[in-house]
């Protein structure tokens, strides 16, 4: 039974027909799939047809928080997006640290259902239980800071805000959801979603405390894990020195630094773009979400040249390197530029600047014709960049309408799809799998397309070095553990980061304290495995097959170039089978109906 | 010989960003790590008094290779070689 944790309250929002109702959360989800993510996967599954069109009227935008969100456990202020994702066509679901989940269940609220279509414009309020949608037209247009500044004015000053931008709005596959101006729920296009329905945002405030079920051994467990989160070297001063951009250096000195397109995996001017630099030349402020510990956040601001004065959040060290590196820039200042750009556009930067880079191979190839760009788009240019982020972002021209799609409908369209460096069509994060093995055939197995937090064996393969990461042995067990870690995590609330320091029974102990569930940690991982497969499920109806689980021709064919990766190939195939034969799946990578079985999951 | 150590994040303060060691021909890690060849602040935070083995939140690569994957302390070193420190590490 719930006692604590969830407020125990869904609130249903029909677009269409402007009803909104409350409904009470299913206690026997919560226990098999907690909340956020899980929860949210289970919602699309029982009530939206895995076939639909993602951008009709009939797709779902699902926005949770989960038991641990605004309560005081580590690193806990996370809100999930879950829907159809219509860059990639599978079930999606992105995060985003920030306030916004804790507000959200201070309203009373453990998730909001967005369905159907509005009319005109329109944005929700949300205030100590009243819920009201409000026209949203003059906001329509605006860009992300400013939306988030004008909920704020129309509500309350201290009103947490989730809004899109104008790319979400014209339905660029590449929106992003933000929190507060500046938190992205980056991934998969799910700021397309709620533009195709005319939503621009919610602005929430509450009051209610969130009760935990067994106060004493809850407040133990938290004392517990920040003390382990405060003695961990990464967790406990590392992450907040120099945030995620740390890891421009590490990748690049191992040679899995994806760069111009990945037609290398080593960038020789790393160091002007690393985190070190960063934090020398544009640091400003360090910055937490809401009870976290870790506080990898960073504000930063341009202080020379023609970008002077420029201020925004982030970079992180995806941004860093899509905008940077994978374009072959090394102009810190330009990246920096074209990062804040995507935020106040509500864009992915990992995809933006992926696109970029692959639009930059065509034209180099003369692939992309030059009557077609406006500019010159050579690698290693920072303007060109920028000025393409902005077309991108504003759908200017025909090389802004096609940049918008992403890079694998751009390449498609130039005939090429194989120089989009995507799977299933989502763009790469900022790892090399032909110098890291495991983490190509997380990318490949991914259920949103390529992605790094579904799974990341980076942590084993390369930052902590426990596994050899040139072998293929061993990695699909590793890929399926990290996966199904994530999923568990992904629906409690809490940030992926505190895994640096925190086991599974660990956060299992925090669950259990705060909702009275009785969850160990092997309930708390066999969770994540049921999410897992009931993602899989979905896309599997959706239409999507073993052949999707796949990577570009580059990665599985053409040798790294340079660096200390040089001559290294991705061999899927050594890994592939293991890891369907791991998941308890077919030849096919269908799951087989004992794993359903001994999952609970029932298939119609 | 002459091998390049390169350090990063907190470590660039203890042992400078790049510096180049001057070791004796057949050097194995173990003898750049002792203080004869970098600063003592800097030894002191690599390697754990105790056990003597380098402190197992510490990643050394050489040539882009983990050293843990190599031979550890006793991995040989040549002369052009490249060892890179990083201190602990997450992120993603
Ligand atoms: S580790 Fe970073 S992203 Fe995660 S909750 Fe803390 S500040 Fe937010």
């Amino acid at each position: 039974m719930i006692k604590g944790g969830f407020q125990g309250k869904v609130l249903r929002v029909n677009l269409t027909s402007g009803e909104i109702r409350v409904e009470d959360l299913k206690e026997e989800w919560a226990e098999k799939f907690i909340g956020g993510r899980g929860y949210g996967t289970k919602i699309m599954y029982d009530e939206v047809d895995p076939t639909i069109d993602p951008l009709s009227e009939k797709n779902k935008v699902i926005i949770a928080t989960g038991p641990l969100g605004g309560t005081f456990a580590p690193s806990s202020g996370r809100t999930m997006v879950i829907t159809k994702g219509p860059l990639t066509g599978t079930i999606a679901c992105s995060n985003a640290g920030g306030y916004f989940g804790p507000a959200l269940k201070q309203a009373g609220f453990d998730l909001v259902i967005i369905e159907g279509k509005a009319k005109e414009p329109v944005y929700l309020w949300i205030y100590k239980g009243i819920t009201e949608l409000r026209p949203a037209t003059d906001l329509w247009g605006k860009l992300v800071d400013e939306t988030d500044k004008l909920l704020r004015e129309k509500t309350h000053p201290q009103a947490e805000t989730m809004e899109i931008g104008p790319a979400g709005e014209k339905q660029s596959l590449l929106a992003n959801v933000m929190f507060n101006g500046h938190r992205a729920a980056g991934r998969t296009g799910v700021g397309a979603v709620l533009g195709s329905k005319n939503f621009k945002g919610i602005a929430v405030r509450g009051n209610q405390e969130v009760k935990v079920a067994e106060p004493e051994e809850f407040r133990e467990a938290v004392t517990k894990t920040r003390e382990i989160l405060s003695k961990d070297a990464f967790s406990g001063g590392g992450a907040a020195m120099l945030g995620t951009a740390m890891l421009v250096n590490v990748l690049n000195s191992i040679g899995a630094f994806p760069t111009k397109n990945s037609q290398d995996a080593y960038f020789p001017e790393a160091e002007k773009i690393s985190g070190e630099t960063l934090r020398e030349r544009n640091l400003l402020r360090n910055e937490a979400c809401s009870s976290c510990p870790i506080g990898c956040g960073r504000v930063t601001e341009i202080k020379e040249g023609k970008y002077k004065g420029a201020q925004g959040g982030g970079p992180e060290y995806e941004s860093v390197w899509s905008l940077g590196a994978m374009c072959g820039i090394s102009d810190l200042d330009a990246v920096l530029m074209a990062n804040y750009l995507c935020d106040k556009y509500g864009m992915d930067t990992i995809s933006a600047g992926v696109t970029v880079a692959c639009a930059m191979e065509l034209y180099e190839k003369g692939y992309l014709p030059k009557e077609d760009a406006p500019f010159p788009l050579t690698f290693g240019s920072g303007e060109a960049v920028v000025e393409a982020i902005k077309l991108m972002g504003e759908q200017k021209e025909k090389l802004g309408k096609l940049l918008a799609q992403g890079s694998y409908r751009l390449a498609e369209y130039y005939k090429h799809p194989e120089l989009s460096m995507s799977a299933k069509k989502q763009e790469f994060p900022a790892y090399d799998p032909r110098g890291v093995k495991g983490i190509g055939l997380q990318f490949a197995t991914s259920n949103r397309g390529a992605c790094h937090v579904r799974g990341y064996t980076i942590a084993a393969e390369v930052l902590s070095g426990a596994v050899d990461r040139l072998k293929y042995e061993g990695k699909a067990e590793l890929v399926k553990t990290f996966q199904d870690l994530t999923a568990a995590l992904d629906s409690t609330g809490i940030c992926l980061f505190t895994t640096f320091g925190l086991g599974g029974g660990d956060i299992a102990l925090l669950l259990s304290t705060a909702t009275g569930f009785q969850v160990g940690e092997k309930e708390f991982m066999q969770i994540g495995e049921r999410i897992w497969n009931l993602e899989r499920l979905f896309n599997l109806r959706a239409g999507f097959s073993r052949k999707d689980d796949t990577l570009p021709p580059r990665i599985l064919k053409e040798p790294i170039k340079s660096g200390p990766s040089k001559g290294e190939i991705e061999e899927l195939d050594k890994m592939l089978a293991d890891y369907y034969k791991v998941r308890g799946w077919d030849n096919d990578g269908v799951p087989g109906e004992g794993k359903l079985k001994e999952l609970e999951l029932v298939v119609d | 010989m002459l091998v390049k150590v390169k350090a990063y994040a907190y470590l660039r303060e203890v042992l400078g960003g790049e510096i180049k060691v001057e070791l004796p021909e057949g050097a194995v890690l173990k003898d750049l790590l002792s203080s004869l060849y970098l600063p003592p602040a800097g030894v002191e935070a690599l390697i754990d008094r105790a056990s003597g083995e380098i402190k197992p939140t510490i990643l050394i690569l050489k040539n882009g290779r983990n050293v843990r994957f190599l031979e550890g302390l006793l991995t040989k070193l040549e002369d052009g070689d490249e060892v890179s420190i990083f201190p602990p590490l997450g992120g993603g």
